[in-house]
C-alpha cells in the first residue's frame, strides 16, 4: 500500500521520534524511496532535529560555578526553609474571623445540654459532677470503730458503716501505714471489725473493685461477699 | 522522614531522598550536593530558554532559591527531576517575561551558545542553523516554545512534559505539532 504525501507528512516527526510501529516504517520507507519531496522534507527535519538536540550549551568553570554557589547558598541563609515557618499570610485571609466566629458559635450551642445538666445538679444541692475522684482516708484508726481524720466526706468511719463510691470515683482506705484499700468504680465495703492486730472489712456489693495491699508489691484482689483480713 | 523515605521508593532512591530531606531542613551541604549534582542540567534548560545572556546566570540561581524553598512539599511522588524541571522551566519563562516587559529583548546571540572548546570540526552548516534556530524559537510563543524545548532538545516524552507543565497529554502534542509546524515556517523564511 502506497502513502499519501499528506499522510507522510504527518508521520514524519512520529517516525523521526521512533514511535511508529513496524509496519507504518516500512510503509514511510518506501515512501521516501519512491517520492523526493517527502524525502526531502524527512531530511530537512532530521536536520532541525539533530540540531536541536545538539544545541550548544557553554559550560562553566569551576571557578564560575563556585562563585554561583556561593551566591545561592548566601541568599538562602536569610531563607528558613519553609517546613520551619508557616506564613502569616498564607493562614490569615479574610475570612479567617467569620471561620473562627463559627467555631465559637458551634462550641457554645454544643455546650448547652452539658452546661444545663450541671447547673440542674447543682440546685438540686449536689456537689457538682467531678472527674473520677480518689478519696483518701488517712490518719490514726482507734478501737471500738474506726475514725479516719478525712479532709473530703468521710471523716469518721465506724463499725457496720459502708464507705461507697461513686461511678468512676475511687475511695482509698489507709488502715495503717504499712497498707491501703482502694475501692474502685462502683462499690461499697463495709467495715466488719477491727482490733489490734486484725482488720476486718467485707465487701457488701461490686465487682473486683477492691484492692488490699500491705505494700506496693503485695497487693490482693477480691471479689463480692469475699472477705479480706489485714 | 521515614514517611517520606517510603514514598520515595518509587521515583527516588534512598541515598538521594535523605539528602533532599537533609537539605529541605536547612543542611546547607546537603543542599550544596544537590547543587552541585544537578547545576549543569538548570544551566542547559535556562540556556535553552533564556540563551547564554547576563540573566541566565541569575535565573539559574532564582531556580535553586526557589527549589530550597519548595523542597519540604516535595515528597517524593514524582521524580526530582520532574519536580525540578518544573521550576526551571516557570523560572525561565519568568525571565522572558520580565525581558518583554523591560523592553530589552536581548536576542538570543547563538554564537554565545558555541563554546570556545566546542570541538573545531562541528559543522559550520550545523551552526548556522542551530543560529537560526536559536532566533526562530524567539519568536515562538512561549507555551509552544516550552514544549518545543522540553521535546526536540532536552529529549524529554509527552508524559513528563505533561508531569512537568500539569498540561493534558492531548495539550502537549497539538502544541508540540504547531510548535514544530510555527518552527520550519520560520526557518524556511529565515534560510530563503
Amino acid at each position: 500500500m502506497i502513502m499519501k504525501c499528506t499522510l507522510v507528512d504527518h508521520l514524519i516527526d512520529e517516525f523521526i521520534d521512533g514511535c511508529c510501529d513496524a509496519t507504518v516504517t516500512s510503509q514511510l520507507k518506501e515512501h521516501f524511496d519512491s517520492c523526493i519531496t517527502c524525502s526531502d522534507e524527512y531530511a530537512s527535519r532530521l536536520q532541525i532535529r539533530s540540531a536541536m538536540r545538539s544545541f550548544p550549551v557553554s559550560y562553566k568553570t569551576d571557578a564560575q560555578w563556585r562563585v554561583i554557589e556561593y551566591q545561592i547558598l548566601n541568599e538562602i541563609e536569610s531563607i528558613a526553609p519553609a517546613s520551619k515557618t508557616v506564613p502569616f499570610k498564607k493562614h490569615f485571609t479574610s475570612t479567617t474571623p467569620l471561620r473562627v466566629a463559627a467555631v465559637l458559635l458551634l462550641f457554645l450551642f454544643a455546650s448547652i445540654p452539658f452546661v444545663y445538666y450541671r447547673l440542674h445538679h447543682y440546685e438540686k444541692g449536689g456537689a457538682l459532677a467531678s472527674a473520677p475522684q480518689v478519696i483518701s482516708l488517712e490518719g490514726k484508726v482507734e478501737l471500738n470503730g474506726v475514725i479516719f481524720s478525712d479532709n473530703n466526706r468521710l471523716p469518721e468511719v465506724k463499725v457496720d458503716e459502708v464507705i461507697s463510691t461513686s461511678t468512676k470515683s475511687s475511695a482509698v482506705i489507709k488502715a495503717d501505714s504499712g497498707s491501703h484499700i482502694t475501692i474502685k468504680e462502683k462499690s461499697s465495703i463495709r467495715v466488719k471489725s477491727f482490733s489490734n492486730k486484725s482488720r476486718t472489712f467485707e465487701l457488701d456489693y461490686g465487682k473486683v473493685a477492691v484492692s488490699v495491699a500491705k505494700r506496693k508489691a503485695d497487693q490482693l484482689f477480691f471479689s463480692q461477699d469475699q472477705k479480706c483480713s489485714v | 522522614m521515614n514517611y517520606i523515605m517510603t514514598l520515595s521508593n518509587k521515583y527516588v532512591d534512598d541515598n538521594e531522598m535523605q539528602k533532599i530531606t537533609r537539605a529541605a531542613q536547612g543542611d546547607k551541604y546537603a543542599f550544596s550536593e544537590l547543587f552541585n549534582q544537578y547545576k549543569v542540567m538548570v544551566y542547559r534548560i535556562v540556556c535553552r530558554f533564556l540563551g547564554q545572556a547576563e540573566d541566565a546566570d541569575d535565573a539559574v540561581q532564582q531556580i535553586f532559591i526557589e527549589l530550597y524553598k519548595s523542597l519540604p512539599g516535595y515528597m517524593g511522588n514524582s521524580k526530582f527531576t520532574t519536580w525540578l524541571y518544573r521550576i526551571a522551566v516557570n523560572v525561565s519563562i519568568q525571565y522572558i517575561r520580565k525581558r518583554k516587559r523591560d523592553s530589552e529583548f536581548d536576542s538570543l546571540n547563538p554564537e554565545s551558545h558555541i563554546d570556545s572548546t566546542q570541538n573545531a570540526s562541528a559543522s559550520i552548516e550545523k551552526t548556522e542553523l542551530q543560529k537560526q534556530i536559536a532566533v526562530a524559537l524567539e519568536g515562538i510563543h512561549e507555551r509552544k516554545r516550552t514544549v518545543l524545548i522540553l521535546h526536540d532538545m532536552e529529549g524529554l516524552t509527552m508524559e513528563e512534559i505533561s508531569g512537568i507543565t500539569g498540561l493534558p497529554l492531548g495539550t502537549v502534542k497539538s502544541r508540540l505539532f504547531h510548535g514544530r509546524d510555527e518552527m520550519r515556517s520560520k526557518l524556511k523564511k529565515q534560510l530563503g
